[in-house]
């Protein structure tokens, strides 16, 4: 897609400091009592009106959750979590009545989501993108709800999926990503908090492209939201979402769960832009970001595509994944992951080939800077009734300085001879011919890093919607600011 | 423009340049020729002011400013252009993008409106059709997948469009037929313009028959040698560099 | 029938049983280091799918299997002569370990000079002087219990020194020939060391003489001194019962080289580890090998490179064919510690798959720490390409030949790395034989 390019050409910079997103919204919440116990869960419950076979689910989830061990097989120098130490719901008290239409939402949170670059009007958004805002533990805010439901697609917080689509949610929620999948996935299940909800019907190409905006405000405070989208038989959507927090000296806890549901011949495109608070450079402060998103081609020619470009965060654990079940089913994984500072990053995918003549592609760029540790973490698996499954790999690693790590540990597992895999990884430093090719045409040297960075991960970016893909290029050149020199 | 006075370099500690004199007025093309290991490689890199080339003695100035401690980008936006010998691969990065991130610094150094995107397309546009380059070339990324012609060319393009004051070509010839040769040379003469000067670096005398120049530098032991018009080319053609260099040349 | 296994009790029942008798057990050091060592196992025990360096390879149908230590009554040979050989009889120095015991008899006496070989028996009899420190707790002892569980059981081996710039004339082939008694294990301890400016080329022939089980836990410490080169290959063809187990730890010193090509055709499970420190400049390892499995066999190669030194070089290149139930393992893990600016490493593991049911797992991996370096890693998965075997065909070979033929080249490729011409020769007539018998 040239367009990505063009785009460069005819937007304009976008000016920004190296966290921009750094600021607290004064504003007056109501919280959970501190810690994590059943009160907690029931009092989530309890806010959020639930059903109860949603209590019941998030109590059997809490009680496997106290049983399971943290994952310790990232290369991830990983704090003890204190997990009485932090708020598990924070909403604006202005929620309390949810409101009703875009007028009534509380001017201090029209006013941070101006100040994000995003406003809730709808006539000043990117047009052709509807946008769940998600704050702290509520959604405030979805736009182009009535438009889209009438053609059929259902795009909202999960919290009212819940009240109004509970067979659809009870069918699909904890489908692909079971309770006890992984320890932060089971802590999510228990205490989720909010998320969106998508659902395509049957024949359905989602008229726009629909996202979702995390921010964490509260101190000491965790995110746990879940997002669950199906899309029903030959079905399109694009969805996006994107992730900023104040810049605090504490660690903050964000444990999300996504599912994918994809029927015969559908597609769900799903793209990330993650810039969770990274912490700054000593390392002090930052989200740590503990993911689980996974989706499964149910269907035959289903497919799934997911896109990443990770900056945020001061660790992140994260490993989209596609199951494809069925035949021909197609999954992708394009990421990019920068690291500088003292973040960490341990992600990946894991492509489950199944369905026969089903085919991955997977592309990773890495690049390590300053004195982070970015690992790529992959697993290709064909069974043996895959006939004629097909996977690419290609992971490349760029180091910017000498204190950085970059690792690759990928896993390809075949059971299938019919099975075609082909795995290349390189690891390789900014080339300084690179960068005095550039400064001699007059390119400043940090400039020349972002120049090359960027076409480093062009392959990535470029399976961005076209209206996130310049937010990207300048959030790849930010991070990277001051790792030379 | 040009005023190099008895300069001294080194790379990675081993001294290379040992005291060269060279001026070069607008206006003018000069030429440096010399045999393997003169040190003309090493004068280009010095002048676009590479990491690891070290001046120790002597000075350089351009314009009548002192460049030795300005960084490569602040060269480049004084109006110095290197044409690299090996012009260096940049995947993903687009010829467009590329040369519109160089103009604009280059603009800004210098205190310039920054080009908005349709005044800079028909720049560039007018400078390919000038050139006699596909347009195709500039969606493509930076020289990679490029042949030995298309790279040196794709330098002059940027040469065009950058429209620098000194052009530096280091062994621009290299490696190039006799057909790319001659576009490359036709590319270098539109340029040539009075308020502007080239500095031809060649090992042959070649692509002197098609970038005349008007003077002739022979660069041998660090030093210039010898000094002469451009029948000085065609006397080193016919008689090599043996009496400049104990090595063959 | 009583139904013995031989899990973690076992083999400590076992070291319970036998310290006394052990070679060294008079030696204060040694027997404080066996202690130390079952200790360690003791903590670790055996590998189980949960441990990250054994996640595909499940030792479970070795705990299935009672092994007893070898007993000392040697199998008689009237002559070296009824005993396997790689290489022709002249062209190389042949040493001779029957059942894990090394046998002065049936080795050849003379060695050129420069070159001295013990067996660990008649070293550890004479006071062990020396070995001290070449058996030292290796970095990450506590991944590697088999290690462990070899230094508390170790019982022979050899010691081989080659002295400082000597060039030793032909390559010394060391024949481990097991399977005498049934469900015996051997603890084989192994030391290499070459000096300076020396240049060795060792082949180890493992195999055995029916279709006994045994298993071989055998542990080699080897280190190739400033710029000397040290080939070291290794040809494993045991029965298919056969359970191998070996572990090779390797430094590398300045402008030193260690060069290793495996070809392993046998054993029900081998798993084969070579770890290489690069701990000086220009030093380099080249690790290379090819596979084949059949039947219900299992075959793991892991390696892992440490470039602990700027400048340094490593290169793999691995091909397996697996056909059967077989099923292939590679985990290879290349490290470019901090200070190790300039490291060159590239490795590249291809297989094929010529069954239904065979399996391959591979995990290729970098860590790197270092900015200035140069990695890369490639892996493929597949069948025999069908248009090549289409064409074939239609040039009047039988799918069968033409099938051999295209395995033949591929596996044939990765044996060009080795640098004995006679080696080379016999390894490409192995797989030939393995194809003729295999036809899969």
């Amino acid at each position: 897609m040239a367009a990505t390019q063009e785009t460069v050409e005819q937007v304009q910079k976008l000016e920004m400091d190296k966290y921009k997103y750094g600021f607290v919204t004064d504003i007056e919440t109501e919280k959970a009592p501190k810690g994590l116990s059943e009160d907690t869960v029931r009092f989530i419950s309890a806010k959020k009106n639930e059903p109860e076979w949603m209590l019941e689910w998030r109590l059997k989830a809490y009680r496997l959750w106290l049983t399971m061990p943290e994952p310790k097989w990232g290369k991830l120098d990983l704090p003890e979590i204190d997990y009485q130490d932090s708020y598990y719901f924070s909403s604006p008290k202005s929620m309390e009545d949810r409101p009703q239409s875009l007028d009534e939402v509380d001017p201090e949170l029209l006013r941070t989501y101006e100040k994000l670059g995003i406003p809730i009007k709808e006539q000043e958004v990117l047009a052709g993108v509807a946008v769940d805002y998600v704050f702290d533990s509520v959604s405030v805010a979805t736009t182009f709800r009535k438009q889209l439901l009438d053609v059929g697609v259902i795009f909202c917080p999960i919290s009212e999926a819940i009240q109004d689509y509970p067979e659809l949610v009870k069918k699909y929620m904890g489908s692909v990503v079971p309770q006890g999948d992984n320890k932060h996935a089971c802590l999510n299940s228990a205490v989720f908090t909010d998320g969106s909800f998508v659902y395509i019907p049957k024949g359905v190409r989602c008229p726009m492209e629909l996202s979702t905006y995390f921010r964490i405000n509260e101190l000491n405070t965790g995110q746990f939201e879940r997002t669950l989208i199906v899309a029903d038989e030959s079905s399109y959507v694009s969805y996006l979402e994107g992730c900023t927090a104040p810049q605090r000296d504490e660690n903050q806890l964000h444990a999300a769960v996504v599912e994918l549901i994809v029927m015969d011949d559908a597609e769900i495109k799903y793209s990330t832009v993650q810039n969770w608070y990274p912490g700054d450079e000593d390392g002090k402060g930052g989200i740590f970001n503990f993911v689980t998103k996974r989706g499964i081609c149910k269907g035959k020619n289903s497919k799934i595509s997911w896109t990443q470009v990770e900056t945020g965060s001061a660790i992140t654990w994260k490993y989209p994944s596609c199951i494809l079940q069925g035949d021909n089913s197609v999954g992708e994984f394009y990421s990019v992951a920068i690291t500088n500072g003292r973040q960490q990053a341990d992600t990946g995918t894991k492509m489950i080939h199944l369905g026969k003549n089903t085919t991955s592609r997977i592309i990773s760029k890495g690049i390590s800077a300053g004195k982070s540790q970015n690992t790529y973490r992959g697993l290709v698996r064909v069974a043996a009734k895959a006939d004629g499954a097909r996977n690419f790999t290609q992971c490349d690693s760029l180091l910017v300085g000498q204190t950085c790590g970059a690792h690759t540990v990928p896993y390809i597992e075949s059971k299938n001879r019919s099975a075609r895999l082909e795995h290349e990884a390189t690891t390789s430093k900014i080339s300084d011919d690179q960068l005095f090719y550039c400064r001699q045409r007059g390119i400043s040297e940090e400039d020349a890093v972002g120049l090359v960075v960027n076409g480093f991960c062009r392959e990535v970016l470029q399976e961005l919607p076209m209206e996130f893909a310049v937010e990207a290029q300048q959030l790849v050149k930010i991070s990277l600011e001051g790792s030379v020199g | 423009m040009l005023e190099i006075k008895n300069l001294h370099a080194e790379v990675d500690g081993k001294s290379i340049l040992k005291g060269i004199d060279l001026n070069i007025n607008k206006g003018e093309v000069h030429a440096i020729m010399g045999p393997n290991g003169s040190g003309k490689s090493t004068l280009a890199n010095v002048l676009a002011g590479r990491d690891d080339y070290d001046i120790t003695e002597g000075s350089v100035s351009f314009d009548g400013k002192d460049i030795s401690e300005l960084e490569p980008e602040e060269r480049a936006g004084e109006g110095i252009f290197l044409a690299f010998q090996y012009p260096v691969e940049i995947p993903g990065v687009t010829n467009t993008t590329f040369l519109k991130e160089a103009l604009n610094a280059q603009r800004k150094y210098r205190g310039e409106e920054e080009l908005g995107g349709m005044e800079f397309v028909k720049l560039i546009r007018s400078k390919t059709k000038e050139l006699g380059i596909k347009d195709d070339m500039l969606k493509r990324a930076v020289n990679v997948g490029f042949s030995g012609g298309e790279k040196k060319r794709n330098d002059i393009l940027q040469m065009a469009v950058l429209n620098p004051k000194l052009a530096v070509l280091d062994e621009t010839d290299s490696g190039l037929d006799i057909d790319a040769l001659k576009i490359v040379a036709e590319g270098v003469n539109k340029l040539r313009a009075e308020n502007n000067a080239i500095l031809v670096i060649t090992h042959y005398q070649r692509l002197l028959n098609y970038i005349v120049p008007d003077k002739v530098h022979v660069l041998a032991h660090g030093k210039i040698q010898r000094t002469g018009g451009k029948e000085l080319a065609l006397e080193l053609e016919e008689k090599g560099y043996a009496g400049y260099s104990g090595e063959a040349a | 029938m009583v139904t013995l296994s031989s899990d973690k009790e076992a083999f400590i029942a076992q070291y319970d049983q036998s310290k006394d008798h052990l070679p060294g057990s008079d030696i204060a050091w040694l027997a404080e280091l066996r202690a130390k060592n079952i200790a360690l196992f003791e903590e670790v025990g055996l590998p189980t799918g949960k441990t990250e360096l054994w996640k595909f390879t499940n030792l479970n149908p070795l705990k299935k299997q009672a092994f007893s230590p070898p007993s000392l009554e040697e199998t008689i040979f009237a002559n070296s002569n009824e005993l396997p050989r790689l290489l022709e009889e002249g062209s190389s120095h042949r040493l001779v370990f029957i059942d894990g015991h090394y046998s002065a008899d049936l080795s050849d006496d003379k060695l050129p000079s420069g070159v001295s070989l013990q067996s660990l028996s008649s070293v550890i009899s004479a006071g062990a002087i020396g070995l001290e420190a070449s058996i030292v707790p290796r970095e990450r002892q506590e991944e590697q219990p088999l290690v462990a569980l070899n230094t508390a059981l170790m019982s022979d081996g050899y010691v081989l020194n080659i002295s400082k710039d000597v060039s030793v004339d032909r390559p010394i082939e060391i024949l481990h020939f097991g399977g005498g008694k049934a469900e015996q294990s051997y603890h084989n301890r192994n030391v290499i060391s070459v000096a300076s400016g020396s240049k060795v080329t060792i082949i180890e022939n493992v195999t055995d003489r029916n279709d006994n089980v045994y298993f071989s836990n055998s542990v080699t410490e080897v280190s190739v001194g400033e710029n000397a080169t040290l080939h070291h290959y290794r040809v494993q063809a045991s029965n298919k019962a056969a359970f191998l187990v070996s572990s090779t730890e390797a430094v590398v010193n300045k402008g030193a080289s260690y060069d290793s090509f495996l070809l392993n055709t046998g054993a029900r499970l081998s798993r084969t580890e070579t770890n290489v420190s690069l701990i000086a400049e220009n030093s380099s390892c080249h690790l290379n090998g090819a596979y084949m499995g059949t039947d219900d066999q299992h075959c793991d190669i892991t390696t892992r490179v440490d470039h602990k030194s700027p400048h340094t070089t490593c290169d793999e290149v691995i091909k397996g064919v697996l056909g059967g139930k077989a099923r292939g393992v590679f985990q290879g893990k290349i490290i470019v510690h901090e200070l190790a600016q300039k490291t060159v490493g590239n490795q590249s593991h291809r297989a094929m798959l010529l069954s239904e049911r065979a399996e391959v797992d591979v995990k290729p991996e970098l860590e790197i720490f270092a900015d200035d370096v140069i990695c890369s890693h490639g892996c493929t998965s597949g069948q025999i390409d069908k248009e090549q075997l289409f064409y074939l065909r239609s040039r009047g070979l039988s799918t069968d030949q033409a099938q051999a033929l295209l395995v033949n080249a591929f596996l044939a490729e990765a044996v060009d790395a080795v640098q004995n011409e006679g080696l080379k020769d016999l390894l490409l007539v192995r797989i030939s034989d393995w194809l003729e018998q295999n036809p899969n």
